[in-house]
């Protein structure tokens, strides 16, 4: 199954595990265009609502490691009997479709019902990565969360932030490193953290810089997940 | 070497040394425990910031209590990393 999964054939699955898988990869290329059918079809394999919410953080997760894994550079260290995996560098992010069609999802599809001690520490990190001052002003980390939300479309979420719409140069770098690691992670290198340190910013502040835009992307995808996922809530883009 | 200043566990002291031996201590599947001897990549990426690192592995530990089977998790982790091309 590993296998498969490695070389994009998950088509080679089956069941429930084939149900999952295009959830996952749905929820990370296109979450907007998620349907109530998708989820549907992992309740007819069995998941309820713990399971599919579990299903939900798990993607979200490694949506926020993937991209801290890719921004920061860090090596493979792990020994795995698997072939060695070789992405492809060079691949473009799917079109984002206008922003009249994102879906709006609110504040009470971002968090998991099923699971309280998991909203309870999602909760803290949010606060933590969005509403500290330090190594970045909040103003920072909003105009980087506005971008991300947008990657995302996020629009409730956008909305929210429409104030922290990058007003000079330095925001716009921000921004500009925001859009890059949410759309295209894969595409990081060096040159995107050298940038923000010749304008002044710290290693702290570039750690915090990655975690803003990677939990936005985290968090959009929860919101999405749940939001397109649930009866009564707004409806995806079909794909 | 990683493009983010990083600080090894040998090299932590206070809270990050203590963070650092938290999570240590928490029971991971032995594929997951790098050959190097110093915490995974992944985990050294937060280490400028032990708060942060904190409330992130804090948060994303608690999915391990989750009904879905391990696999299942593996499968879910495996294809959102694959479809962002990424190793990890």
């Amino acid at each position: 199954m590993s296998e498969a999964v490695l070389d994009g054939r998950e088509d080679q699955l089956s069941g429930r595990s084939a149900t999952l898988a295009r959830y996952a990869s749905t929820l990370t290329a296109r979450p907007w265009a998620l349907t109530r059918e998708l989820v549907g079809e992992l309740a007819a394999h069995g998941l309820d609502q713990a399971a599919i919410e579990g299903a939900t953080g798990v993607v979200a997760v490694f949506n926020y490691l993937t991209r801290v894994a890719d921004a920061s550079g860090i090596e493979f260290d792990y020994v795995s009997p698997l072939p060695e995996f070789k992405p492809a560098l060079e691949r473009r992010a799917v079109e984002r479709p206008d922003r009249a069609f994102w879906p709006v999802i609110g504040p009470e599809f971002r968090t998991f019902p099923a699971f309280p001690a998991l909203t309870e520490a999602w909760q803290r990190w949010h606060k933590y990565v969005f509403d500290t001052d330090a190594p970045l002003t909040r103003r920072e980390r909003s105009v980087l969360a506005l971008a991300a939300a947008r990657e995302c479309c996020d629009r409730w979420r956008a909305d929210a932030l429409v104030a922290s719409e990058p007003a000079d140069d330095k925001e716009r770098l921000l921004a500009r490193f925001a859009v890059k690691l949410s759309r295209e992670p894969w595409r990081m290198r060096p040159a995107d953290l050298e940038r923000l340190r010749t304008h002044g910013y710290s290693e702290p502040a570039l750690l915090h810089a990655i975690a803003v835009v990677a939990l936005q992307n985290a968090e959009s995808r929860v919101a999405m997940g749940r939001g397109l996922g649930e009866a009564g809530a707004a409806q995806g883009i079909p794909a | 070497m990683a493009w983010l200043e990083t600080i090894s566990r040998a090299e932590a002291t206070g809270e990050l040394a203590e963070v650092y031996a938290a999570m240590a201590a928490r029971p991971i599947p032995e594929v997951y425990v790098p050959p190097h001897g110093d915490a995974p990549g992944i985990i050294r990426a937060h280490s400028l910031d032990p708060e942060l690192m904190r409330h992130t592995f804090g948060s994303s530990g608690t999915l391990h209590r989750s009904t879905l089977e391990w696999s299942e998790r593996e499968l879910l982790s495996s294809v959102t990393s694959r479809t962002n091309e990424c190793f990890y």
